[in-house]
């Protein structure tokens, strides 16, 4: 193992530093140290065993004794299997296995201590098992053929005899025959994964055609959850997950972009379509003031997931309740969202491809005005503001008849569309000792505009090694590379100039010089300069798992995880040479419009965060008869370290020499600092398990940070939760009216959950229990410069953790044969101790930066449901799935200040609630202008907004702001609605999404007109009050903000409430034997799109804007053609 | 398979007692902060700390102040047109100075000062530098809002926050007493006149105080009109003027131009590329702008104002005033002062032409609103300005003219009848005006030495954010702006070197001054917090 890979750099030399190498070290090699020892002793783990017409549990508990292994698996593989006859002495566990479950069409693997038993999903036709067929008596002999709806033959469909072990499988053709004792009345079962089950009752025939139903419920999975999986029936907490192969589907490059709409109870918010860009995901809406972001675990370690190629990842869960997060403890309250990755299962390696490559366009973008428009509502706007016009009569003549050349800059910057690809190539195999799953991906997105691009190169091994019987270890390396580029300029202020930029300018001077538009010229700007950030991530992780054979059932997991996120940037400003010209073409001056101050200047920058991550954990899970008891304990440690460093130097001679060593000797800069953290953790948790029915669980974590004192370093974070299956108790069973329910479940939790994402997302100071003093501006003193300091926030010596108390109860069932299936939650979560300042009760003559304090209560309610039909008919088996998901918070105890207005005091209401005045029209003259209450300090017009008087004491003022609603940026209500199948050769997967309770206020310059005083205007704007538009939408123009009409006002409110289609992928199976031409196993190609249709109420923007402003890079719709290739 | 257990045992042993033997694994200390027993510990560090205070003074102002008076408007509107049209309030108030941040880091260095490792002239230095600069906050709050809380201690959360103002007259006694004790504190010099300028010492403090004890006489803070407040800023004024340690500098264009001069009393100071601001940019007409240009058009009645260079005022038949060619023979700040239609301005050595349809002519965007533009304080030489920065000429807080007429000033109010020492303190400040005669006609009343004063005040002070505080101390403000549509100048070009001038308002809408505006409201945040405040009358 190379160390240097996960070495911190910083302080090197301070004797902390070493002593926490030397742990990290110690650790390490202490768990390398446990692999060779165990390797050297190891062996096979051996079992004995023999009987005949065993059951599958019976053998399964007995494994489980002699070897402490658990078995996952379906309920209804131990109901529908088969009796065995077995006689394994000493032998390697494998080989039982192999025995017991081979003939019965069942596989299985070995992940870590737990032997997962599924359906099979390729029964190879091999001669051994052939060889091993039972050699029973032959008194008749049945034989048949089994097809698909289409009449294709299904090989390795498994054909038992009910209630025996006797069976066989289809060959290629789909042919079987199967000797059976007695042909009345005989029953045959008929198995194959991806199918229905059925029972053939056998009269006189023994030449049968057996016609197989599609199955497509995945509903027996096993679910990943805190510090290991369950199975999904056995759950008691909200949990939610969706499967990586839907999220591939989605097609998305960001893989957040593909969960909207996909999990109910879950806020994807889409606030830009910047190259690379992904959604803002929040669970169960917003519970505390600050951050509301949930936790992500990938593979046991809190990172980010957004850039994770989708086609690596097996699932993602969303941990939601408390009983399924509280093993997250301090960082749990706003969920907990879980991603997989896939791992090697063994057979022979299957090498898949996935790639597709698409184009992206605006999803809405608003007009700007003409320039025609631009010249009558300028001069419209002057009148009003008793200012001579901007354009003579004669000028505004040639305007209006086309004289003037005009520039439409969002065409001239912009291109109609921007190129997509995403690639992936992975290989997944193994044996028993060795399972491999690898795999490389690229993406490519480009900009709008040139020059702008995102790229991700990926590359994952995940390998798991069984080292011996009681031993296996795991490495999952990953590593990434994020390419960011773009010019000199941002993508918001590219959009934000091509907004402001002048109609009437031109772009270049006849002599080919840049024309001096005395500021924005976005035409310029996207190939000026430009901006290159990369990110390069390493994580690995070493986990090692130990059954200890002393106590069954048992068993020890290490883990230790290094992770590095190095940044580096390099921006070169560049200024745009505008030269003004007079109207022969003789240069007046050289005007450097932008780079730095007019210059050139050259950043860069280099920073890195690592991460340790060391956990250890004892497991425990074991059977006695009716009673299932399972366990963790664990202890974790995290430990980071970042620093940053940057370099800055100005006036470099050439705008090619782009390195820091020819800069300028004068305003050059060199700058950086450092940043740690650490956790330390304990966790705990128990479940237990009466006749499967009965379902009880209790976790428990302590955590310790070092952002708090010592005295209130450690929050404890309890949960517990029960389960009853209802469908499995005997009046449910035994009732004729109740037995179409296949299962139904009834959960509930409670639980103490933290959070502390205010505190690491820097809007809670981490040493704030310190008086601490920060380095300040420079002052001047004679001809020296000095530094300052100043003093940090006022220290709160008792500082500690946010926490949520969530209770949540439950329903999950399902019935006639998973036709129809469906989950209920609805959930309470109350959290207290709220980091807040309480700057908006302390007066501000104290002067100082207020701490965070513990006090702040707020509720949040809600529920979510989720539905799912599913069914084949003939030929085609298609799926419905519906999910919604309401959350709502008030806020039960916030500082209000003494003498606070009703419309600022937010006990009792929802957070972020929008205060405004209440717009009442427009005054329609100025005589009613003089007949209406005073209105601020006067001077309004007719066409000037008109606000109600909400607190009746005849005037206008600030007391007669109001809450203009309720709703805000983050909408209350979402859903989706999925549904989708395949007929023949084609499959389909179609998702609407939408969201409502959504208010966004329009800010800048979608409610300003001429913002800055002469930028361009959204074309919206023209509804603007006149004496002959008195129906209108704004006011009567201004320049820049208006004191009465840029009031925040309902005017200005929108409803944001949106449908879409937020995904499509259609798809195409070559039939196998074309596929097969090209040496594929399969051929799949598909076209996929998202967000194709919009259906909203505010028309002028997307409604998931993130800045009503209208300076945001634009929600893209994309539109790709793909292929799926297996070997 | 034992000794496995017990391998196993041990590894589970010794990560727990790794674990649990690191025990101060969660004590960290944040990487790039210093605890504040460090601070007081240091005598440097103590410096630094006290340096942020004089990072706290203000001192270039973008372009509020002056274009909120008779003196200028500019093109962008926003917070001073708001300001000018009325439209500011107790929860919008662009020229709220709530500066209890600054006071508390004075406090803080007040109250720890004692246990510090500061000791003997270091520590009496820096405690009357201290005093004063708590004192200045003091200032600026209740020359805004009349009394204000007096806060002397770095309070916490236990303490009672919820303090009521003190009297206007109790907070410009506790300013007035707090310089006094500052100036006992501070030394005559720091032994180097640039430092001297940048720092507060013993005769900079006093100057400080005249300007005080000066507001506190006038008329908005001086309801009774107490003579005793007159004399007490006449006579500290006078002791500035007679200790002669400064001096008007001879060149009045040169006066922000030549760094750390005798004329200096304090300023916040500048050196390029360590600190800069953006003065020069500023003033440049938009044609030659690197961002951020002409945020000052004069109006027309400062232009006005202007006298000739005979010292009578354009009004009077015999100044020779030739309103077809009215920028010849003015005052000699007129050229200084402001840049008109062909005045030749900037590095570049050109005219600047503001005629209607001139290269930099009114009413073009980003232009002169007036016709005019501010040349006072520029460094026409620089070549190297942006947007808000390139600049680094001294912000003078104070300057030596002002000490002469806040004397002249409280020296006349204070008499029944201007003496010679008031003649004096203001004909030398017309004198090094350069006008010709500079004597101011004998005889002259009270009331008119007033207005003298006054103008003097106008012309010499302007463009340095004195004006508004001035027409509002003298209970003028409404007088002078309320109802007002102020002038721009347009100039039409007949031919080469040949003009016509036509005034029209550059205000579209009236100004509005209200009487409750003199004083300004109490931020409404802090009145919803604290029920023990009142605000004040009309707001």
């Amino acid at each position: 193992m190379n160390l240097s890979i996960w070495r911190p750099h910083p302080e090197p030399g301070t004797l902390k530093y070493k002593r926490l190498l030397m742990q990290f070290k110690l650790t390490v090699i202490l768990i390398v140290v446990c692999c060779l020892q165990v390797s050297a002793n190891g062996f096979s783990q051996n079992v004995t065993l023999s009987g005949t017409n065993l059951s599958l549990k019976k053998v399964f508990s007995e494994i489980k004794r002699q070897t402490g292994y658990a078995v996952f698996c379906n309920y209804k593989i131990l109901e529908t299997a088969q009796r065995v006859s077995v006689d394994v002495r000493n032998e390697p566990l494998e080989k039982l296995l192999s025995q017991t479950l081979h003939r019965q069409l069942l596989d299985y693997s070995i992940i870590g201590k737990t032997i997962v038993v599924e359906k099979l999903k390729q029964v190879p036709a091999s001669a051994e098992a052939v060889e091993e067929k039972e050699n029973l008596p032959p008194p008749v002999e049945v034989k048949g053929r089994i097809t698909d709806r289409d009449g294709n033959p299904l090989p390795g469909v498994s054909v038992t005899l009910s209630g025996t072990s006797t069976g066989t499988t289809s060959d290629n053709n789909g042919h079987f025959s199967l000797t059976i004792p007695e042909l009345r009345n005989a029953v045959l079962e008929i198995t194959s994964i991806g199918f229905v089950s059925q029972k053939v009752t056998l009269q006189q025939q023994t030449d049968i055609a057996i016609v197989m139903e599609p199955d497509i419920s995945g509903m027996d999975d096993i679910v990943v959850v805190g510090y290991g999986t369950q199975k999904k029936t056995d759950l008691t907490g909200s949990v939610a997950s969706v499967d990586g192969k839907e999220v591939v589907k989605s097609s998305a490059t960001n893989i957040t972009n593909s969960l909207a709409g996909r999990l109910p109870g879950i806020t994807a918010v889409n606030g830009n379509g910047k190259p690379g860009s992904g959604s803002q995901i929040t669970i169960r809406g917003v519970s505390t003031f600050g951050d509301n972001s949930a936790l992500i675990v990938v593979d046991g370690i809190v990172r980010s997931f957004d850039q994770i190629d989708p086609n690596e990842i097996e699932s993602i869960s969303i941990l939601k309740d408390a009983s399924a997060t509280a093993v997250y403890g301090s960082r749990a309250a706003n969920g907990v969202i879980l991603v997989t990755t896939k791992r090697g299962k063994s057979g022979k390696p299957t090498i898949s491809y996935n790639g597709f490559a698409g184009i992206q366009n605006p999803t809405i973008y608003p007009k700007l005005m003409s320039g025609p428009e631009y010249a009558q509502t300028k001069n419209v706007a002057r009148q009003n503001m008793g200012l001579p016009p901007a354009y003579t009569d004669e000028e505004m003549q040639d305007i209006l008849q086309g004289r003037v050349q005009e520039q439409n800059w969002y065409d001239l910057t912009l291109n109609k569309r921007a190129f997509q690809t995403q690639q992936n190539i992975s290989v997944n195999g193994g044996t028993d000792a060795i399972k491999y799953f690898m795999s490389a991906g690229y993406m490519h997105q480009d900009g709008l505009y040139d020059n702008l691009n995102y790229k991700r190169y990926t590359v994952r091994s995940n390998v798991d090694a069984r080292i011996n019987k009681n031993f296996n270890v795991s490495l999952d390396i990953d590593a990434s590379r994020r390419d960011n580029n773009g010019s000199g300029y941002s993508p918001e202020a590219i959009f934000s100039d091509i907004m402001a930029a002048y109609p009437y300018d031109r772009l270049y001077n006849p002599d080919g010089t840049v024309y001096y538009t005395r500021e924005q010229h976005p035409v310029e700007e996207i190939k000026t300069g430009y901006q290159k950030g990369r990110s390069d991530i390493f994580q690995a992780t070493i986990s090692a798992r130990h059954e200890l054979p002393f106590i069954e059932g048992l068993y020890l997991l290490g883990r230790a995880s290094f992770g590095q996120d190095a940044y580096t940037s390099k921006i070169y400003q560049v200024p745009i040479l505008m030269n003004r010209q007079d109207d022969d073409g003789n240069t007046l001056e050289i005007y450097p419009y932008g780079g730095w101050n007019g210059k050139t200047a050259l950043t860069e920058q280099y920073s890195d965060y690592n991460t340790t991550t060391l956990n250890l954990s004892l497991n425990y899970k074991r059977e006695f008869g009716d009673h299932e008891v399972g366990g963790i304990v664990l202890v974790e440690q995290f430990d980071a370290r970042s620093k940053n460093f940057n370099g800055f130097r100005t006036n470099f001679p050439a705008n090619g020499l782009d390195e820091l060593l020819y800069g300028g000797q004068v305003q050059k800069d060199a700058n950086g600092s450092s940043f740690t953290d650490g956790r330390r953790s304990f966790v705990g948790r128990l479940q237990y398990a009466y006749k499967d029915r009965y379902l009880l669980e209790g976790s428990f974590r302590s955590d310790g940070s070092v952002a708090f004192p010592t005295s209130n370093k450690y929050g404890n974070f309890p949960a517990i939760s029960a389960g009853w299956k209802l469908s499995e108790e005997s009046f449910f069973r035994n009732s004729e009216g109740l037995n179409f329910v296949d299962n139904l479940k009834l959960r509930a939790s409670y639980g103490l959950v933290g959070n502390d994402r205010n505190v690491y997302s820097g809007r809670v100071p981490t040493f704030q229990y310190q008086q601490v003093y920060n380095l300040s501006s420079t002052i001047i003193s004679g001809s020296n410069a000095y530094a300052s300091i100043t003093p940090g926030v006022l220290p709160n010596p008792n500082v500690t953790w946010e926490s949520a108390a969530i209770a949540n109860v439950g329903l999950d069932g399902s019935m006639w044969s998973r036709l129809f299936s469906f989950e209920l939650d609805f959930f309470y979560k109350r959290t207290s101790n709220i980091l807040l300042s309480r700057i908006r009760s302390v007066p501000g003559t104290i002067g100082a930066q207020l701490p965070a304090e513990n006090y702040a209560k707020v509720d949040n309610k809600g529920f979510e449901v989720a539905l799912i039909h599913q069914n084949n008919i003939n030929s085609l088996n298609y799926f419905v799935k519906a999910n919604l998901g309401f959350a709502q918070s008030k806020v039960v105890l916030l500082d209000e200040p003494a003498n606070i207005p009703d419309y600022l005091l937010q006990t009792g209401r929802p957070l972020n609630f929008i205060v405004g005045y209440k717009a009442l029209g427009f005054f329609q003259s100025d005589e009613e202008v003089a007949n209406y209450f005073p209105q601020f300090n006067g001077g309004q017009k007719a066409g000037d907004v008109k606000y109600a008087d909400i607190n009746g004491d005849k005037v206008i003022d600030a007391n007669d702001r109001t809450i203009i609603s309720m709703d805000n940026n983050i909408p209350k209500l979402l859903g989706g609605l999925s549904f989708g199948g395949s007929y023949k050769g084609f499959d389909l997967n179609v998702l609407f999404q939408g969201a409502t309770r959504m208010k966004k206020m329009m800010y800048g310059r979608s409610r300003t007109f001429f913002n800055g005083g002469s930028h361009n205007n959204f074309r919206d704007l023209l509804d603007y009050w006149t004496p002959e538009n008195r129906d209108a939408k704004y006011p009567r123009p201004w320049e820049n903000q208006h004191p009465n009409n840029s009031q925040e006002s309902s005017l200005y409110l929108r409803d944001a409430s949106y449908l879409r289609l937020r995904s499509i992928d259609l798809g195409y199976t070559l039939p196998k034997h074309i596929s097969k031409r090209v040496g594929a196993q399969l051929l799949r190609v598909y076209f996929s799109g998202t967000n194709i249709f919009l259906f909203d109420k505010m028309k002028m923007f997307d409604p998931e804007i993130e800045n009503t402003d209208g300076a945001y890079y634009p929600q893209q719709r994309t539109l790709n053609l793909g292929i799926n290739l297996s070997f | 398979m034992k000794k496995l257990n017990l391998n196993i045992s041990l590894l589970v042993f010794l990560s727990f007692l790794i674990i649990s033997c690191n025990k101060d694994f969660l004590d960290r200390e944040a990487t790039t902060s210093i605890p504040e027993e460090a601070v007081f510990d240091d005598p440097a560090l103590i410096q630094l700390f006290v340096n942020r205070m004089y990072a706290d003074v203000p001192a270039f102002d973008h372009d509020l102040y002056d274009n909120i008076t008779d003196e200028s408007r500019n093109f962008w509107g926003g917070a001073p047109r708001n300001v000018v049209q009325g439209q500011w309030f107790a929860d919008n108030n662009p020229m709220d100075y709530w500066a209890y941040d600054q006071v508390r880091r004075t406090n803080m260095f007040l109250a720890n000062v004692d246990e510090s490792a500061l000791e003997g002239d270091e520590k009496t230095i820096l405690t009357g530098q201290v005093k004063f600069l708590r004192a200045k906050l003091y200032f600026d709050m209740v020359k805004r809002y009349g009394g204000v809380p007096i806060i002397t201690t770095p309070q916490t959360l236990e303490d009672d926050l919820f303090v009521a103002r003190s009297s206007t007259d109790e907070t410009f006694s506790f300013i007035v007493d707090e310089l006094k004790a500052a100036i006992e504190l501070l030394p005559e010099s720091y032994g180097d006149r640039s430092v001297d300028v940048g720092k507060i010492n013993k005769h900079s403090a006093k100057a400080f105080l005249g300007r005080v004890q000066l507001f506190w006489a006038s008329a908005l803070y001086n309801p009774t009109n107490d003579a005793s407040r007159w004399q007490a800023a006449a006579a500290t004024n006078k002791e500035v003027i007679e200790s002669n340690v400064y001096k008007l500098h001879p060149d009045f264009r040169r006066i922000m131009l030549d760094k750390n001069n005798e004329e200096e009393v304090f300023s916040v100071q500048f050196l390029k590329t360590l600190r800069e601001h953006g003065w020069d940019s500023w003033a440049m007409p938009d044609s030659r702008s690197r961002q951020d240009a002409s945020r000052r058009s004069p109006v027309q009645e400062l232009v006005d104002a202007f006298e000739m260079k005979n010292g009578k005022g354009i009004a009077d038949p015999a100044s020779g005033y030739n309103p077809a060619d009215p920028y010849i023979n003015r005052d000699p700040r007129f050229d200084a002062t402001l840049i008109v239609n062909g005045s030749v301005f900037g590095f570049q050595g050109l005219p600047v032409y503001t005629y209607v349809g001139g290269d930099d002519g009114i009413n073009i965007p980003y232009q002169t609103v007036t016709g005019y533009l501010m040349r006072k304080g520029t460094d026409e030489s620089n070549q190297d300005y942006y947007g808000g920065v390139g600049s680094d000429q001294n912000w003078q807080e104070l300057r030596y003219a002002e000490v002469l007429l806040n004397y002249a000033e409280a020296q006349n109010e204070a008499l029944g009848s201007p003496d010679a020492s008031v003649y004096k303190a203001v004909e030398d400040i017309r004198q090094r005006a350069g006008l010709d005669p500079y004597q101011l006609p004998a005889g002259l009343t009270k009331e008119q030495m007033r207005e003298k004063i006054r103008h003097e005040r106008y012309i010499e002070l302007s463009f340095e954010q004195k004006r508004y505080w001035d027409l509002r101390r003298w209970k003028i403000a409404a007088d002078v702006l309320n109802g007002k549509q102020f002038g721009a100048m347009y100039i039409t070009r007949v031919a080469e070197n040949s003009y016509t001038y036509e005034v029209k308002p550059v205000d579209g809408v009236p100004c509005v001054f209200q009487d409750k505006m003199y004083f300004m409201p109490i931020p409404q945040r802090e009145m919803e917090k604290n029920p023990n405040l009142t605000q004040n009358e009309g707001w």
